[in-house]
């Protein structure tokens, strides 16, 4: 096994010492004092969707994220066959392929399994499921199949990405590729959460630009709720005010639970 | 086949059920499973290329358990290892950063440029020994990889003979994206990239001499993607599907809609008769594709087609994935949607819920619409709010999802789409040139405007 494909293979997308996600805004933390810890995110690289951006809406079969990983998923056996012992020609020359890929299919089928086995279809339970073996495996594969062999009444494509409520914007702003958003009354979404998604859905004008496809985002985009009745989600664009806004934005839960921040202690 | 589970340096009443039922799926799922078989729950061909193979899947498996795990205990919120690591338990060890791992492989002696990779790639010989794309040596054998890239590189690399070095400073050394257009229109790599109205001469050519023929699905096929690559926009509409389809073109299609409906289910083991040669393209005595939406046909989308304008109708996806003919209405349209007055018969099959249509006819068929657009190389038509065949506006309009940024180019998006190339024009070469007139950069929905020489996807709706 390559050195960089067991890295892969050992983390999803956590980076410990970095002072940055890609997904967040939360910075490491670092305390030292009667013993030191070290605060930060544990989560998936998609915290919202059932599959990972690599994977969705590629009609086929998989998206890969770089050029030179066609030639790795035509030899059908990745990562697998990077363990010769004496690669030769593409393997040899490009350890570091398919890294991205491999931690994408390790975070799907994580996904999956969770999905098959967890109550609520996998949502904040931590509860083992009543179903038989054969409904599990039914759900599981339903997780990993190309698009167009998806069963779409079967979970997770039947239910899981649908909202569980929806708030009003009524002013919004983006500022650094960071949208505001003001609702009124109250979004409602629970600081004791941390895996809410909103899917915006404004009607008018350069409000629209806000708005959330769900070609690419299905079950929305994750959210950082900054008190009751504001929330901010990262959102590339212009920097802009609107004052006032038109349209609801629908509430989603994606993949994490009252918290899923991992503590690092060391006494 | 024996897993190698990681140990869980945490434990709780809830983890530890759900490691016990995680590793139990597992055994089931990898028991059940057989590479490239059609074997139960699902075929290994139906799975993303990852998970096709029964070793990769273990390894995914064995990997995800201590992350699941590592939620589901997160999750469960009680105390002790799992919320509170010991530095040596986490299940995130050091890790390299990107620029670390780049640095780290460079270090290594790899380098990471096209002509490196290529390089070496040409100069790899097949795993027996044999040489790498030797494809007529092939013969009809799907068993080797290289048989399987002989499709890929048809053309970019030399048939047989000595794999040479690639050589940038040769002229006469074609690369997969930069001979393109060089071999046909002699323009320089700039000249390729940018959007050029001589990238419809090809089509413009073909979709003449389709002009000429009686047959509506070819003169559709070209006239549609004229159509688009012109830039025309709107909502083609019988009048319109007529004049570029021929007279009729509309009822041609209804009663192909009507009898590919109802083509009954079929597995992968069903062999075609001689009447699915003239109707359906299949050759006798052959395994026929199962079709797409559970072994059938049709998609139920909806048993109330009034958001549609038709009452009392259903609305349904017509798959054609699985339709050989050529052309046929799997050129013209691909998959699309057509409703109805709610009199064709339906059924459940029971085996898995699925509802399909048993009879109709095309005076059943009210309506067929579909959005004639390329979501990956091209351009995109968003319908989060409205539905295939209505009116659109430009800000509706978007890049395809291969274009992730403003520096990919034509070529670049097609280059990924390679994987899914197939032959003659309407595989490979139509796609360069849709890719050519949508031009270099992403445009996000809302920036979409109107060019000389820039295609524009457009919508179709037919009423009946």
């Amino acid at each position: 096994m390559r050195t960089t494909h067991l890295y892969a293979f050992n983390n999803i997308t956590l980076g410990l010492g970095t002072t940055e996600f890609v997904d967040e805004n939360q910075e490491t933390l670092v305390a030292v004092g009667s013993s030191f810890r070290i605060m930060d995110i544990h989560n998936f690289a998609d915290r919202m969707n059932v599959d990972h951006p690599l994977s969705r809406n590629w009609r086929d079969g998989y998206q890969l994220d770089t050029a030179e990983q066609q030639y790795m998923a035509l030899m059908e056996y990745f990562p697998i066959d990077l363990s010769f012992s004496n690669p030769v020609g593409m393997g040899s020359t490009t350890p570091n392929v398919g890294t991205k890929t491999i931690q994408a299919a390790v975070e799907n089928v994580s996904k999956a399994m969770m999905i098959a086995i967890l109550d609520n279809h996998g949502k904040r339970s931590s509860t083992v499921g009543i179903a038989s073996t054969f409904g599990r495996k039914n759900v599981f594969f339903n997780c990993l199949v190309k698009k167009e062999y998806r069963g779409i009444g079967t979970e997770p494509w039947g239910t899981w990405n649908e909202p569980v409520g929806v708030c009003t914007p009524t002013s919004i702003s983006r500022s650094n590729n960071v949208a505001i958003v003001t609702t009124t009354p109250a979004h409602g979404m629970s600081t004791s959460y941390d895996d809410w998604g909103i899917s915006m859905n404004l009607n008018t004008g350069v409000a629209t630009s806000f708005n959330i496809s769900t070609h690419f985002s299905p079950n929305g985009v994750p959210v950082t709720i900054i008190d009751a009745n504001t929330f901010s989600y990262k959102d590339i664009g212009i920097n802009t005010s609107i004052s006032s806004v038109v349209g609801i934005a629908s509430i989603h839960v994606g993949w994490g639970g009252t918290s899923n921040n991992m503590r690092i202690l060391v006494l | 086949m024996t897993f190698n589970w990681p140990d869980i340096p945490f434990s709780g009443t809830e983890v530890d059920a759900f490691v016990v039922e995680y590793k139990a799926l597992a055994e089931a799922i990898i028991n059940d499973m057989d590479d490239y078989s059609d074997v139960h729950p699902v075929a290994a061909f139906k799975l993303k290329t990852p998970y096709q193979s029964k070793q990769n899947l273990k390894l995914y498996l064995e990997y995800g358990l201590l992350y699941s795990a590592f939620i589901v205990k997160q999750r469960a919120g009680n105390s002790g290892p799992g919320t509170d690591f010991e530095l040596g338990n986490s299940p995130v060890g050091p890790i390299f950063g990107e620029d670390q791992a780049q640095d780290f492989a460079e270090r290594l002696g790899c380098t990471f440029t096209k002509e490196s990779i290529e390089c070496s790639f040409r100069n790899s010989p097949d795993f027996d020994g044999s040489q790498l794309m030797d494809c007529g040596s092939y013969g009809s054998s799907f068993s080797s990889t290289s048989y399987n890239l002989c499709d890929f590189f048809d053309g970019y690399f030399p048939p047989e003979g000595e794999p040479s070095l690639a050589d940038p400073d040769d002229p006469d050394e074609p690369t997969p994206c930069n001979d393109f257009w060089g071999k046909i229109l002699n323009k320089s790599e700039q000249d390729q990239e940018d959007p050029n109205c001589l990238a419809k001469a090809l089509p413009f050519l073909a979709s003449l001499f389709a002009s000429f023929s009686g047959d509506p699905a070819l003169r559709l096929m070209y006239g549609l993607l004229m159509h688009y690559l012109n830039g025309y926009g709107g909502v083609v509409d019988n009048y319109e599907w007529n004049l570029i389809g021929g007279t009729m073109a509309d009822e041609w299609i209804r009663n192909t809609t009507s009898a590919w409906a109802q083509a009954p289910k079929k597995t992968r083991y069903t062999n075609a008769g001689v009447n699915d040669l003239f109707e359906y393209g299949f050759i006798p005595g052959q395994p026929i594709p199962n079709h797409e939406f559970n072994g059938y046909t049709v998609q139920l989308v909806s048993s109330n087609s009034s958001a549609y304008g038709v009452s009392g109708g259903r609305v349904w996806i017509l798959s054609t994935k699985s339709m050989i003919k050529f052309p046929s209405i799997k050129n013209v349209l691909g998959n699309y949607t057509f409703v109805t007055d709610g009199n064709e018969t339906i059924a459940t099959d029971p085996d898995n819920g699925h509802t399909y249509i048993t009879s109709i006819s095309s005076s059943n068929i009210k309506q067929i619409r579909d959005d004639y657009d390329f979501d990956d190389y091209g351009w995109k038509l968003l319908r989060d709010l409205d539905l295939p065949g209505d009116d659109f506006d430009n800000d509706q309009i978007q890049s395809g999802f291969l274009y992730t940024d403003d520096t990919i180019t034509p070529c670049n998006a097609v280059d990924q789409e390679g994987t899914q190339v197939g032959q003659g024009f309407y595989g490979g070469t139509s796609r360069w040139i849709v890719a050519n007139t949508h031009g270099t950069g992403r445009t996000v929905a809302g920036d979409y405007t109107d060019a000389l020489c820039k295609s524009k996807p457009f919508a179709i709706k037919l009423t009946f």
